[in-house]
């Protein structure tokens, strides 16, 4: 109907009784050159990403064991086995990926924020401060998880010597459910708060200094200018980190597989681990998929989030 | 008022982009590709939806020149062996060249799911019993007629006690015999340092008391009692497979099979006992953070252990120092406590001075390398891919390859084993009758046992609720 009555409109005729006249043919729109600019990109995006969450998604709907060329359709029996608790482990991997994302984030933005406010005042040697602590941000996922491992070796490592040395018993940390998950955060923390104190040291040096000399006139104390004018000041990028942790907490998988794989008693399995033992221990990529699709959810849900807060943040600076 | 040209959504009055739109992207993107690496792995196969193909019999056509056959392996020995094993088969066959393409066994398994099944393998695969071999067979070609007309009609006894039958119940029924033995090993044995062991009386354990004595007074001094690198979970599952059956020997497998439920008694004692180990501090400290390799078996390498669950598997170990064959020996682990007598040794005597206990924990078997040909080749590889089987299995093969793995066939030896380490090998393959199958058919009731074994261990779950859920997971494979 709708249809039909904005078709009738242009044939209207005026109240004088005259035809209308006729309306000047809307220029014929130019396909915009920022598309065509993007286009390769969005080439490459299609055939990298969108194909294999198309083929995932179709996939979390078979069982096949990706050797045999048999798939059997199952429609949503694998997303009734994770989500109705037919897998005793999928929800455990929920839960740990939401605390690891939770936990870390948070950590890893204070700490950096943290180095950076202190790393860009007058310090002597803040160059190599720098260095030392986006060290870590630059080492392979294999050679942290390895260097960890040495930490927390419950007969020779680092940290069971010093427990022993203040009296302590050798701890297995990452042999103990309780603490291996905990262990595991602290090296993540670690491995990103250098990245996130340049990200923070780069947005520091875009704040109009004139702020801070005002503010200083006016008598605040450092405390109070960190509080008052840089806190506030660099929210979008705190948004933005946030961003880029949530997303790299979602993806984290070397450094805990090397480190815990998973274990013990799937004490640190995440939604990433879930994945690869699904696929690939136990060749179920069918299902391995769903919890992939799961995953994808999650993410977008946070994407969504995030991009509401980001506008949120930037419209609050200005 | 100037005129405002309509805009499309997200761009602007210049025709470009807006900022926000990129932004939009940029994080929907961001957000994509934060899943798109873990979906790729799982979103891609290589089939389509149709059957299996038909695998038809071998047609073996000795070639006219030389002909380059390739092995896909994990467990190929290291430079110089590795090169002199190759000689040596091309000496033997020389029609066929062969090349060797060694990976790490993680990188192995995953290198064989996608080029197995698109034709782009080696021609002749090394792969293990149970589930792997179970996962390939519609690939590979029969080789039972093949090895009667090689070895005789008796081919199968040649081999160590199971390891065809080892084979043969790694398909499903009905399915031919698709790969042959090549190394086998009898496991789960205590390897023994006799140094560590002499600071804690000298004289291996008889009984778990005796064991939790011993290690009691090795860690006054640092050293450990037996070494257990839970963390790999292949340790895991052996331990239970040679606990259990102490109780009720076979029932692991049985129950893989459905003959039985995990929640039997024999598995609850099993896993029980397992745990007590753990209590009772009789391993290294947190064995479910240390790794069987290096970390744990090191302890035992490097001389501060007293005991490590070896087995011929490790005879390499043994030519790694000159004074092992000296220092060390082997014996089983004692008798558990509460579990029935059973004189399943016979008259066997454990290599070293004092006897094991009687009744003492039963070994596993294992074929650990089986070797089979892909079944889409041309009838020239067909031929090279069994004249390398053929040898690889025959007594030439074995004996050359016996350096550095443990031959299936029966009667061949590792050469460099002194006349006492020469009698504890052969008390080994005595072992091998009554010992436990190792391997699982299937990798799913493997997994559920290696959540229950540290669900239990570690989170002191009630064993017979996870065990259910073994139950559960193995209804579910053999479905």
């Amino acid at each position: 109907m709708t249809v039909r009555e904005s078709a009738e409109a242009p044939t209207a005729v005026t109240a004088a009784g005259a035809p209308p006249r006729a309306t000047p043919r809307p220029k014929r729109r130019r396909p915009s050159p920022g598309w065509l600019y993007v286009a390769p990109a969005l080439a490459v995006f299609a055939v990298f990403v969108a194909y294999p969450i198309v083929e995932t998604i179709r996939s979390s709907f078979y069982d096949f064991d990706g050797v045999s060329p048999i798939r059997d359709w199952v429609g949503l029996d694998n997303y009734t086995e994770m989500l109705g608790g037919l897998d005793p482990y999928f929800w455990k991997a929920v839960t740990n990926t939401l605390l690891w994302t939770v936990v870390t984030v948070p950590v890893q933005l204070a700490l950096g924020l943290g180095f950076a406010v202190l790393l860009d005042g007058a310090l002597r040697g803040k160059v190599v401060y720098r260095a030392v602590f986006f060290l870590p941000a630059v080492l392979s996922s294999a050679v942290i998880a390895f260097a960890w491992g040495w930490v927390f070796n419950p007969d020779e490592g680092v940290a069971t010597r010093v427990i022993r040395a203040v009296g302590g018993t050798g701890q297995g940390w990452l042999a103990d459910p309780g603490t291996a998950i905990w262990a595991a955060f602290g090296v993540s923390a670690w491995r990103y708060s250098g990245l996130f104190m340049l990200f923070y040291l780069a947005a520091i040096q875009m704040i109009p200094r004139d702020l801070y000399e005002s503010a200083t006139i006016d008598g605040a104390s450092w405390w109070q200018r960190v509080r008052r004018i840089t806190v506030p000041q660099l929210r979008p990028m705190t948004v933005l980190l946030t961003l880029f942790g949530v997303i790299g907490a979602f993806r984290e998988f070397e450094v805990v597989y090397i480190l815990t794989r998973g274990g013990p008693a799937h004490a640190t399995d995440l939604l990433s681990i879930q994945i690869f033992d699904q696929a690939f221990d136990l060749s179920r990529p069918g299902y391995a998929a769903a919890i992939a699709t799961a995953l994808l959810v999650l993410t977008a849900v946070c994407a969504v989030v995030l991009l509401r807060l980001m506008s949120w943040a930037n419209r609050s600076v200005q | 008022m100037g005129t405002q040209k309509p805009q499309t959504r997200g761009i602007d009055s210049q025709g470009l982009i807006t900022r926000r739109t990129v932004l939009r992207a940029s994080i929907l993107g961001a957000g994509a590709i934060t899943a798109a690496p873990l979906l790729a792995a799982c979103g891609s196969d290589s089939g389509n939806d149709t059957g299996n193909s038909p695998r038809t019999a071998p047609s073996l056509v000795k070639p006219s020149g030389t002909v380059t056959l390739t092995l896909w392996t994990w467990a190929w020995p290291e430079e110089p062996l590795a090169t002199e094993l190759k000689n040596a088969f091309e000496q033997a066959v020389p029609e066929v060249k062969l090349e060797v393409k060694k990976f790490p066994f993680p990188d192995y398994e995953t290198g064989l799911r996608t080029a197995v099944p698109n034709g782009t393998s080696g021609d002749v695969l090394h792969l293990q019993t149970g589930s792997m071999i179970r996962q390939y067979t519609q690939f590979l070609s029969p080789l039972e007629d093949l090895a009667k007309q090689a070895y005789g009609a008796d081919w199968e006894t040649q081999f160590l006690d199971g390891s065809v039958k080892e084979i043969r119940d790694s398909v499903a029924k009905g399915d031919p015999l698709v790969a042959m033995p090549q190394q086998s090993s009898i496991g789960g044995v205590l390897w023994v340092n006799r140094a560590v062991l002499a600071k804690a009386g000298g004289t291996v354990p008889t009984s778990h008391e005796h064991f939790v004595e011993i290690s009691k007074e090795l860690r006054s001094q640092n050293l450990v009692a037996a070494t257990w690198g839970a963390k790999d979970n292949w340790p895991n599952t052996d331990y239970l497979v040679q606990f259990a059956s102490q109780f009720k020997p076979g029932i692991i497998a049985a129950a893989e099979a459905g003959e039985a439920s995990f929640t039997d008694d024999a598995v609850v004692a099993g896993l029980n006992y397992l745990k007590r180990t753990l209590t009772d501090q009789l391993w290294n400290a947190a064995p479910f953070a240390t790794p069987a390799f290096p970390d744990a078996y090191d302890l035992f390498f490097n001389g501060k252990a007293a005991t490590a669950a070896i087995g011929t598997w490790g005879t390499a170990a043994l030519f790694a120092t000159p004074n092992r064959l000296t220092d060390w020996a082997a014996c089983l682990w004692p008798k558990l406590p509460d579990a029935p007598q059973d004189d399943w040794m016979g008259q066997s005597v454990s290599g070293i001075p004092q006897a094991s206990s009687p009744s003492a924990v039963r070994p596993w078997r294992t074929v650990n390398v089986a070797t089979a040909m892909r079944g889409d080749l041309t009838p020239d590889k067909q031929w090279a891919a069994w004249k390398f089987i053929e040898w690889s299995c025959g007594e030439a093969g074995q004996k050359a390859g016996s350096a550095t793995y443990t031959p299936a066939r029966k009667g061949i030896r590792p050469d460099g084993l002194n006349a006492e380490w020469q009698k504890i090998y052969d008390w080994h393959n005595e072992l091998g009758k009554g010992a436990e199958r190792r391997e699982f058919a299937f990798i799913e009731t493997r997994k559920a046992i290696e959540s229950a074994i540290a669900a239990v261990c570690v989170n002191n779950a009630d064993p017979k609720a996870e065990l259910q859920r073994v139950d559960a997971a193995a209804k579910r494979a053999r479905a």
